[in-house]
């Protein structure tokens, strides 16, 4: 018999992970107008921030979640500011600033290949397990769904409530009406950047903490991610909350399913792929249409 | 008179020349390909210095027939389409009549008919598809390793001596891991099991993230999970069935999972010292012969052997020995010959069934087990061997 409470809540933790980074993409390419291929390495670089400050200083998860997000958020602030800003003022196009970040993501993912090595770490806490009901639990994936639903609610706030939240939502949809009406874009390009870069990082964390840490680590979860971006609409942050659990759900169901028909559940990455693709054919705007205010 | 010193100068020059390319004649070749590059490459390397360690020897002792053995090695890169151009090189360039190797089943698939059609046979010391069994030209490739289906008759045995009905197997999407778990079921209802095989998972050793296939096989309430993994997808598979509380159910693992590998994460290590009923792995290195070979190696290349360096070592000797016997170097002689070969050599007796393949061969049952003085906490411990024919 399949559990299907736990199938739930296992959709529940692969989304709230896809979430954490897909926010960031998603939010630097409606603001940046590219997909940011580097975000991949944000991730990496920030859980190899995480990993240091949680594993050798020995300072837990809490301390490890703050610094990975300032430093990496720094990393991506400075990578905007000393790479993409400079072409982009030059004129490059989409294409151009694509292939760029791609070698951006080389760079940085061969640099942490050669600091840090490409043999696997393992994040030594151990985190309790529950069983509720029929529901089983860790403690790392209740502190993956608060952080989730934290950033959530911080995110709308921020978007909703302050000055920087409504530039971002100005530069987003018309970025010469903002410049217009007196709002400094580089600047709210700038702060973008910097949080998506940071969040990019918690997510990190948090796939390493529940798998393993290496160089790839970005790689192998940037997939799903750009399919939560593209389903939730480019630069639409509701949009990808929806589409986050959308995807999750998706590859929970689609192992189960892949395992009646006994096929192998190599297979599962294909499905956020497929989702992908199909978004793109049928819907390219993605969920956006949902999230527009009248 | 410089004219003359000139000509002289070149004569000389060519005596070398001379004397070198009869010489060049005058060797015994034996040929080899291993894969010495890319995922693959360390361990290709140094399965290479066991066959070159097993060569000097044989040459101190006064080479084959007598005449000096000449090795000649080549690198398939770990792909079969250039195993196959390997291996023709090899033949009809080199000349050689009989080749150890290919390391990897792909290349022995690929380059298997070609070298039997041109009578030359292939030895591998490391290639354990059992499906290399099934082909026209068995005859012609034999191995100093064991078949992985003979590791899924270990633990079926485990099985059905335990009574377990209800078998759940999580293994890599790939030629090994689908191996073991074809055999061990095929095996199981060939000998007439009762039990169901309730779950099956193959999965990508690239997606490191096994919850839900985990989850899967916990509700299909198995009595016993099977598991084949390498070191570090291995490490995340146990340590998310710890997580899901699959410690509970007796775990069976394979060759994959053995080694401290598995321990640098401490809940991986955890898990299997609490849930791993047993795992199953060739047992090399129990005989003086090992021992003999295992000191010369590490005083030759400064580390000690590591897995099929024993095989390929063997290999070498096998062939040797067939060269010795066959009293000439040809092909289809030496390959009679080699199928009447019994050898004590460093992985334990060697001796050819019908299908050339490794007659007998000994395996052990392990655990895991805490020991404080080991750098990880755990260790693997011997259960006990079982000799399998």
């Amino acid at each position: 018999m399949v559990n299907w409470a736990q199938v739930f809540v296992n959709s529940g933790i692969t989304g709230s992970l896809y979430l954490i980074g897909a926010v960031g993409l998603t939010l630097t390419y409606g603001l940046s107008k590219f997909p940011n291929f580097a975000h991949a390495e944000f991730i990496t670089l920030g859980a190899f921030f995480g990993y240091i400050v949680a594993e050798p200083l020995g300072l837990g998860l809490p301390p490890s979640l703050i610094v990975a997000f300032l430093v990496t958020g720094l990393v991506g602030l400075l990578c905007y500011r000393v790479i993409f800003q400079p072409l982009s003022k030059k004129g490059a196009t989409l294409i151009h600033l694509m292939v760029a970040s791609i070698a951006l993501g080389l760079v940085l993912r061969y640099s942490i290949g050669s600091i840090w090595g490409w043999e696997p770490l393992y994040f030594k806490t151990s985190w309790p397990s529950f069983d509720i009901g029929i529901i089983r639990i860790t403690g790392l994936w209740i502190w993956l769904i608060f952080v989730a639903i934290t950033l959530s609610i911080i995110m709308h706030l921020i978007l909703v409530h302050t000055r920087i939240g409504k530039a971002i939502r100005a530069t987003k949809s018309n970025p010469e009406l903002a410049l217009a009406s007196g709002i400094n874009i580089n600047r709210v390009i700038l702060v973008t950047w910097f949080i998506g870069a940071g969040l990019a990082a918690v997510a990190g964390i948090f796939r390493a903490a529940n798998t393993q840490i290496w160089p790839m680590t970005g790689w192998d979860i940037i997939l799903p991610i750009f399919a939560v971006a593209i389903l939730g609409g480019i630069g639409n942050f509701y949009g990808s909350i929806v589409a986050a659990f959308i995807i999750g759900l998706a590859e929970n169901l689609g192992v189960v399913a892949l395992m009646t028909l006994g096929l192998s559940t190599s297979y599962r990455i294909a499905i956020a792929f497929i989702i992908l693709i199909l978004t793109l054919i049928i819907r390219p705007e993605g969920l956006a249409m949902l999230f527009r205010r009248s | 008179m410089r004219k003359k010193l000139l000509l002289i100068m070149a004569l000389l020059l060519m005596v070398p020349l001379l004397a070198w390319t009869p010489a060049k004649a005058d060797t015994i070749k034996i040929g080899s390909l291993l894969t010495t590059t890319g995922d693959l490459g360390p361990m290709g390397n140094r399965m290479a210095n066991a066959a070159r360690l097993a060569i000097e020897e044989i040459n101190a002792q006064g080479g084959l027939l007598g005449k000096n053995v000449e090795f000649i090695l080549e690198n398939d890169n770990c792909e079969p389409a250039k195993g196959l151009e390997r291996i023709k090189k090899l033949i009809d360039i080199n000349g050689v009549k009989v080749i150890v190797g290919a390391m990897i089943s792909g290349s022995s698939f690929s380059g298997g008919p070609y070298a039997s059609r041109k009578n030359v046979a292939l030895i591998s010391p490391s290639a354990t598809a059992a499906k290399l069994s099934e082909q026209r030209w068995t005859k012609w490739f034999f191995r100093t390793c064991l078949r992985d289906d003979l590791q899924a008759k270990v633990l079926a045995d485990i099985v059905l001596d335990k009574g377990f009905s209800r078998l759940a197997t999580i293994v890599l999407d790939n030629t090994y891991g689908q191996g073991l778990e074809i055999g061990l079921v095929k095996i199981l209802k060939a000998q007439g099991w009762k039990g169901k095989h309730v779950a099956a998972v193959r999965y990508d050793q690239k997606k490191k993230d096994y919850l839900t296939q985990l989850q899967q096989i916990k509700d299909s309430k198995p009595d016993v999970i099977f598991a084949s993994t390498y070191a570090d997808d291995g490490i995340i598979v146990f340590k998310q069935a710890l997580d899901l509380g699959l410690d509970k159910i007796p775990w069976l693992g394979c060759d994959g999972n053995y080694g401290s590998g598995l321990f640098k994460e401490p809940k991986s290590a955890q898990f299997m010292e609490k849930a791993f009923l047993a795992g199953t792995r060739s047992a090399g290195g129990l005989t003086k012969a090992y021992d003999t070979f295992a000191r010369a190696y590490k005083d030759k290349f400064g580390e000690p052997p590591e897995v099929y360096c024993d095989t390929t070592y063997d290999a070498v000797w096998v062939v040797a020995e067939a060269i010795k016997k066959a009293g000439k170097y040809d092909g289809k002689a030496i390959r009679d010959a080699m199928e009447t070969i019994k050898l004590d050599g460093a992985s334990g007796p060697i001796s050819f069934n019908e299908t050339c393949d490794r007659a007998s061969g000994t395996f052990e049952l392990w655990k895991v087990a805490k020991d404080p003085t080991a750098k990880t906490g755990y260790r693997n411990v011997r259960i006990k061997l079982v000799t399998i024919h």
